[in-house]
């Protein structure tokens, strides 16, 4: 039933969405405006906010529309059929700081808009310096947090991850080049009280948060700096998880949109949702930012000029470098990045005014990112770590206009990254027979153990390759206004590292059990490359309901598709329909009603598709004497394939409902949403046997100086039960919750405002495959064991509800802006549920790897007596976290010569969270840290 | 079992001289500018740290502004700001510092180099308000270090946390002071914000430890203009916290670590190999109330203020982290007043200055059910100033001339071994020149005389505990040692374009002991030195 209303609901929007497209296309461009249509046109001037002096050459664009147009040399701009309903106005020009205003747009007729822009954004009054709560992503209807230049100016960060801070529901964190930073959009952490394998909730989630950078979708797709699930010595890597944000700059950065609600079909390989990175480019001029604090020192910089009317250059510089632990340890990381930017144009177009005909974008970006863990010989000897992730790509993006008005946007990458990660452990191992044998088959091995330097070197260079055609127009037809798109894309990523290398005669993972073995190197520009697709329609369509409501569609199907081969012609894997649809209903001008549904979906990794093999190195004969030269290790070396042929993407549904109040200065803005993403990649545990051959050996007798010689034919052969681990779409992860962002009207007496967000967020990951404990090693090597039971896959979950305060004091005749922010945690839970008890088990695993599930009711039966054993190693017990309070604070004041020096301290009032009480473990912050940064411009100290 | 030192019949008139930067043998922190950060609400409440030498109020050189008066300059009552800052000033700089030498106190690091910036100005806005801001961060850097890094280890609290390792440690602080006030008629409001923080670390030791501090203040003031604006009266509440919080940890290692927690025995922890490392842990949270009334007017050619204030401290401090942990105490309050005269000589200023303070508070320790600790403290001071630029001349001339006393009675309850009874005076004399060389160039040099000589009588330093006798021992021994410090300075000011000038000082102290009647064993030799740099720009 509910695969026949999903379909039912596939194949409306497809048809609706086809039939809006194909008549917005092939509709005349001279198609009358219908009756209901809402466009209105929107006039002012602009003018300078000191001096009152009109400001010629100022672009005024429609947010989140195609509309702009230059002011001329008078300061007036007018903007022709601009959609009814809330709108923001934002005027930009070079020398002033970028101005937004507010607006509701009528039905019809002529709205006029003074605008007044300051040379200086401080001195703006009613400068937004948090995420705006009504604002949308370009093209976009589902619920975002839209944040501006002048928001990210006021947010202390060092990176992407911590302007995302500003999204409802995420944890503020210290700034700094702290560990590997990846972010989750609408998750909860759940437990640790039980593992689930391959994946945890966190990663999921990060891996389904789509970053786009300039246009172009950032992937950790290719990262294949993983040891897998033995993870013996750790890695500091982002593979498996969400794109390392530590290598986007937060101070290069312009524009950030997060689409927390349902994306448009343009956006695909997500699960959770879509962050889109805007960097600054253009003709700007130079400025220099300076940070400094204990821990992290930071440079930026960034300059732009236009050459001739029609070239544009920008280069952006950053160079961060953060001391992790100072005082106690010597890890540090530092970053560079750095980004070249040409712009042509050439136009004018016929289309709307301020368009050229065409422009194209060139971007150049690089990035380094290193973090160190260097060793300490007095305290931790042989306990090293560094991990380099750099990276060069190259964008090319165009925007055609074409006669008639139709838009066709191109874009092209190629993203080459090289990531190098190196660990040493000192190991400690018993003497262990060995082989490192690559082929399957049996072989003399020998013995290697004591104490050594266990070293891994991970050489990954993931490859992205990237290109979308998509065309877009704007139209009136059967009484809407349409703005409708398509497009292609195509995606291959690959892996072309020298991979997973160490000395064999130091292997650094080593499971030996008499069973399994001993890590091989792998090469990974053996792994064949991954191939997708994808096509999407979508429609955005608006009009004027009878009784002056404004009502806004969009409605999209996408379809992704995962190829079998490693091209786009290579036939379909796996393809995922995906329809997508948003609606606004704003019955008034102060409110606006808004749900949204659709499907998502995220392809496997490369790391999916194409895991290591699995060896199994069996002992067959372990004899070890004194001397060397009497020892007798033989080994049979058997490879499983761990490749799924039936792994798939992950699906993800996502359903949001919200509401928007905007009424005399004050927003609230309520939505309620629920995702959930069934297929998600974990581990797979498959029974399988081995054979294990026994033999008698010729001469064992100690002090002839030679080893022992097995006698051929083997004397009896038993089975070894062994586990197979697949990846596979076990895992179902599930997060609901509820988001309020409230921003209060501004006191004007007082120059203040207070903004309030807050989430309840709720997240459950569910593993739908089985469990064996602890006890299947000793089943594995105990022959007299017939069996051992096996459980239902656990859950984690995990809940928390977050309150932030946000405070915002101006004094525009000073240049002075106070930002206090309160985060209040006032619920935190993480629970594992799992079956513990002694009949918690689902059934048993026999020698021969067969799996005999026991019914319930049958379970306490005496035959099962040796399977009534309890789970361990697992809490299940609830983890309560006190509820406790944070501040951080910024103070941002001008300077001379066009500068700003700005004032941070995170934790400023260096709390140090609440101590543990019966119930609840100890919530702890992270410590106080504060910093000043300078921002000026080098060519005001000139003039 | 007491020795005494006795105050040596009063020393000639000292001539002169300038720049003081008494105190900071510690860290040479880049701290405000003298009387122009006075009001901020962070200034101590209840607590009469002990400098080095006695507490003289700051100077300005000549090619700074002169002191200011009134309600808010004077009296720190932010409402007194419209009236009292009717003009624009601006300054950002650049500094830094560096002190050295063996004749310090024990807390004192022997050797430390700081490096900051600041930046302070003030502001009309529109005709019935004013706001003042100040910023500064700076780094110190110590080597070798100290036994603390608590924030101010010679403050009136008895609880002061050392532990036997003395590593060299890097310590930042930023500070942030504001102020605005409205001016409605005869009346004016004023508010004060004002917010510190401190983040210091070890380096390079087996057993690091951490220190971190954060203190928001805040002030609220009332004012009334009276007489047709020869006179304002105003009111002003103040409010100031402290959070500190001190880590140790031990790595993994053979170490030995002594702590020693107030004047409780001292603690031993062994670190071996493969062990967890033990940690300490001190959390301190104090706050400060203060209110006060201030005056200010001008009769008879004399401009004037005046202010009083009391106000008492509460510290809390803990060890144990935990849920409603036993926690020692430290409650004080004090009574303070102070006033200045500055009056126009036809081309001299006279600026006379004056003040007190009264502090009484006591100690409780979470182990014992009583008082273990008093402090009766009072210090007074007066200063007075003459700024005199002959009309046509390119010379400008300044001379000053300072007094401070200071009596402290310290001790504990138990057993009185620690007992302290301390008086000193501190007499200062400074002078300086300038002369301008060009319209856009001046150039200044001064010098300063500071002679302290103590009296009283404290326990002989070897009776004290083992364990603390370095510390405590040492330290009484410093303050009953008359010593002198010759202070030094030049300075340049050039005015780029417009209003905009830069200003270049350097400054150099010396202090040493000078002859005394008693020497004790743990007398401090040598001398200590110290030297600083700044650069700012000035925008008038």
């Amino acid at each position: 039933m509910r695969s026949f209303r999903l379909l039912a609901y596939l194949a409306g929007t497809v048809a609706a969405t086809l039939v809006a497209v194909l008549a917005c296309v092939t509709a005349g461009p001279a198609a009358a405006q219908a009756p209901g249509a809402a466009a209105a046109s929107v006039a002012g001037r602009v003018l300078d906010a000191a001096t009152g002096a009109p400001l010629g050459g100022a672009l005024v664009v429609v947010e989140g529309t195609d509309l702009g147009v230059l002011a001329d040399s008078t300061g007036r701009y007018l903007l022709l059929r601009v959609p009814a309903g809330p709108q923001v106005l934002r005027a930009e020009r070079i020398g002033h700081a970028v101005t937004r205003v507010s607006i509701v747009v009528p039905v019809s007729g002529l709205l006029t808009q003074e605008i007044r822009m300051a040379v200086h954004a401080l001195q703006v009054p009613g400068l937004i310096v948090t995420a705006d709560p009504l604002g949308r992503a370009r093209g976009e209807l589902g619920t975002a947090s839209v944040i501006e230049r002048e928001a990210i100016r006021h947010q202390t960060a060092t990176s992407l991850a911590g302007l995302l801070e500003l999204v409802p529901g995420v944890v503020l964190q210290p700034p700094g080049l702290d560990n590997v930073q990846q972010f989750s959009l609408r998750s909860a952490p759940t437990s640790a009280g039980i593992e689930i394998l391959g994946a945890s909730a966190a990663n999921l989630a990060s891996a389904g948060t789509l970053i786009v950078l300039d246009g172009i979708p950032l992937s950790n797709n290719a990262n294949l700096q993983t040891l897998g699930p033995r993870g013996e010595i750790p890695l500091q890597s982002s593979a498996g998880g969400g794109i390392d944000l530590r290598r986007i700059p937060a101070a290069l950065i312009d524009r950030v949109e997060v689409i927390r609600g349902v994306p448009s079909a343009r956006y695909g390989d997500l699960t959770q949702g879509a962050v889109i990175v805007d960097t600054r480019a253009g003709a700007v001029e130079a400025d220099v930012a300076l940070r400094r604090d204990r821990q992290t020192t930071e440079v930026s910089s960034i300059g732009g000029r236009g050459v001739g009317a029609a070239h544009t250059g920008t280069a952006l510089f950053n160079l961060a470098h953060t001391r992790l632990a100072p005082g106690l340890r010597e890890d540090e990381a530092y970053r560079l990045a750095g980004q070249f930017a040409h712009r042509l144009r050439l136009g004018p177009a016929e289309g709307p005014a301020g368009e050229d005909r065409l422009t194209l974008d060139t971007r150049l970006d690089l990035f380094q990112v290193f973090q160190d863990t260097p060793e300490r010989p007095e305290i931790a000897p042989d306990r090293l770590a560094r991990n380099r992730d750099s990276g060069l790509r190259l964008a090319q993006r165009g925007r055609l206009r074409l006669a008639g008005g139709t838009l066709v946007e191109f874009s092209a990458a190629v993203d080459r990254q090289q990531q190098r990660s190196f660990s040493e452990v000192l190991a400690s191992r018993p003497a262990l027979p060995f082989t490192d044998r690559l082929t399957e088959g049996r072989a003399i091995g020998r013995f290697i153990g004591g104490s050594y330097p266990a070293r891994v070197d991970l050489e990954g260079d993931p490859w992205l390759l990237f290109g979308r055609l998509e065309a877009n127009d704007r139209r009136s037809w059967l009484g809407f206004e349409h703005e409708a798109r398509a497009g292609l894309e195509l995606r291959r990523e690959w892996n072309s590292g020298p991979g997973y290398q160490f000395d064999m005669e130091f292997p650094p993972q080593v499971t030996f059990t008499g069973v399994q073995g001993f890590d091989r190197p792998r090469r990974y520009d053996e792994v064949p490359p991954l191939a997708t697709s994808a096509l999407y329609l979508d429609d955005r369509l608006a009009r004027v309901l009878p009784g002056d409501m404004h009502l806004m569609v969009q409605a999209g199907v996408r379809l992704d598709v995962l190829h079998a081969g490693t091209h786009w012609l290579s036939g379909s894997r796996h393809a995922v329909p995906q329809p997508r649809l948003n609606l606004q209903l704003a019955p008034r001008p102060w409110l606006r009603l808004r749900a949204g549904a659709g499907r998502t979906s995220k392809y496997p990794t490369l790391a999916d598709l194409h895991p290591a093999p699995q060896y199994h190195d069996i002992v067959n004969v372990n004899w070890f004497a004194n001397d060397p030269g009497e020892r007798l290790a033989v080994l049979t070396t058997s490879i499983l394939d761990t490749r799924n042929p039936e792994l798939r993407q992950a699906v993800a549904e996502k359903r949001e409902a919200g509401v928007e109040i905007g009424a005399r200065g004050a927003v609230l803005a309520l939505v309620a949403f629920r995702d959930r993403i069934d297929g998600g990649i974990g581990l797979r545990r498959t029974p399988r046997f081995l054979l294990r051959e026994h033999f008698q050996l010729s001469d064992s007798t100690l002090g002839t100086g030679r080893p022992p010689q097995i006698l051929e034919p083997a004397t009896h052969a038993d089975t070894i039960p062994v586990l197979l681990l697949q990846p596979a779409n076990t895992l179902t992860l599930e997060s609901r919750g509820y988001e309020m962002t409230l921003a209060l009207p501004e006191l004007r007496r007082l120059n203040t405002r207070l903004e309030i967000q807050g989430a309840w967020l709720a997240t459950r990951l569910e593993s739908h495959g089985f469990e064996v404990g602890t006890y299947f090693s000793d089943f594995q090597l105990n022959p007299r064991r017939a069996r051992t039971p096996y459980w239902e896959g656990s859950t984690q979950t995990g809940e928390r509800a977050l309150l932030n305060y946000r405070l915002i004091h101006q004094q525009p005749a000073v240049g002075l802006v106070v930002t206090a922010t309160v985060q209040h945690v006032a619920h935190e839970v993480r629970q594992a549920i799992a079956g513990t008890d002694t009949l918690a088990f689902a059934g048993y695993i026999t020698r021969t790897g067969e799996m005999v599930p026991v019914p319930a009711a049958e379970r306490a039966r005496e035959e099962y007596r040796d399977l009534h054993l309890p789970r361990r190693n697992i809490l299940t017990d609830a983890t309560q976290v006190p509820p406790d309070w944070m501040l951080s604070l910024q103070v941002s004041k001008t300077l001379p010569l066009e500068g700003r020096l700005s004032f941070y301290a995170f934790n400023a009032l260096d709390r140090v969270g609440r101590y543990a009480r019966p119930g609840f473990t100890q919530r702890i912050y992270p410590p106080l840290r504060f910093g000043l940064e300078v921002t000026f411009l080098p060519g005001a100290l000139l003039r | 079992m007491r020795e005494g030192t006795r105050f040596p019949a009063l020393a000639l008139g000292f001539l002169l001289l300038a720049a003081p930067l008494a105190g900071q043998q510690g860290a040479p922190a880049v701290a405000g500018t003298g009387w122009m950060l006075g009001w901020t609400p962070l200034a101590p409440v209840a607590d009469l740290p002990r400098g080095v030498a006695g507490a003289l109020p700051a100077g300005s050189g000549l090619l700074a502004p002169a002191p200011r008066f009134g309600i808010f300059w004077t009296g720190g009552n932010p409402a007194g700001l419209p009236w009292e800052a009717a003009t624009s000033y601006g300054e950002l700089g650049v500094r830094a510092t560096a002190v050295e030498g063996e004749f310090r106190r024990p807390l004192d690091a022997p050797a430390a180099e700081a490096r900051g910036s600041a930046g302070l100005g003030w502001q009309p806005v529109g005709e019935h308000a004013a706001m003042i801001g100040h910023a500064a961060f700076d780094e110190v850097h110590t080597n070798p270090g100290t036994h603390t890094l608590q924030l101010e280890p010679y403050a009136s609290t008895p609880f002061v946390i050392t532990d036997s390792t003395a590593t060299p440690h890097q310590t930042a602080r930023a500070r942030l002071d504001g102020a605005a006030g409205w001016r409605r008629g005869a009346l004016g409001f004023g508010v004060s914000v004002a917010y510190e923080a401190v983040d210091a670390s070890t380096a390079a030791t087996r057993v690091p430890r951490f220190g971190r501090a954060s203190r928001p203040a805040a002030a609220l003031g009332i004012g009334h203009e009276l007489a047709g604006g020869a006179a304002r009266l105003g009111a002003y509440a103040r409010w100031n916290r402290t959070n500190a919080t001190l880590r140790t940890l031990a790595s993994p290692g053979v170490t030995l670590v002594t702590r020693i927690n107030g004047f409780a025995a001292p603690t031993v922890a062994v670190v071996a190999p493969g062990v967890i490392p033990p940690w300490y842990h001190r959390r301190s949270e104090a706050e400060g109330r203060a209110a006060g009334v201030t005056a200010a007017g001008s009769a008879r050619g004399w401009a004037w203020a005046a202010h009083t204030e009391v106000g008492v401290l509460a510290e809390r401090s803990w060890t144990r982290e935990e849920v409603d942990p036993p926690t020692d105490l430290w409650r004080a309050r004090s009574a303070a007043l102070g006033g200045a005269l500055q009056r126009g000589l036809g081309g001299a200023l006279l600026t006379l200055r004056g003040g007190g303070v009264g502090l009484a508070g006591e100690a409780h320790m979470a182990a014992l059910d009583s008082v273990i600790y008093r402090a009766t403290e009072a210090a007074l001071h007066g200063a007075a100033e003459l700024r005199w630029q002959p009309a046509g001349s390119a010379w400008q001339a300044l001379a000053g001339a300072g007094v401070a006393y200071e009596r402290r009675d310290r001790g504990d309850t138990i057993d009185n071994v620690l007992r302290t009874r301390l008086e000193s005076l501190t007499r200062q004399v400074r002078g300086e020149v300038a002369y301008a060389l060009t319209g856009d160039l001046s150039l200044a040099a001064g010098a300063a005389l500071t002679d302290y000589v103590p009296r009283g009588s404290i326990p002989i330093p070897r009776n004290y505990p083992a364990a603390i006798r370095p510390l405590v021992g040492a330290e009484t021994a410093f303050y009953s040692t008359r010593n002198l410090a010759h202070t030094g300075s030049v300075a340049a000011l050039w005015r780029v374009r417009g209003a905009i000038a830069l200003r270049l000082t350097g400054h150099y102290e010396s202090r040493e002991p000078s002859a005394g009647p008693v020497r004790h064993e743990m007398t401090p030799e040598g001398t200590r030195t110290q030297w600083g740099l700044s650069l700012a720009a000035v925008i008038q």
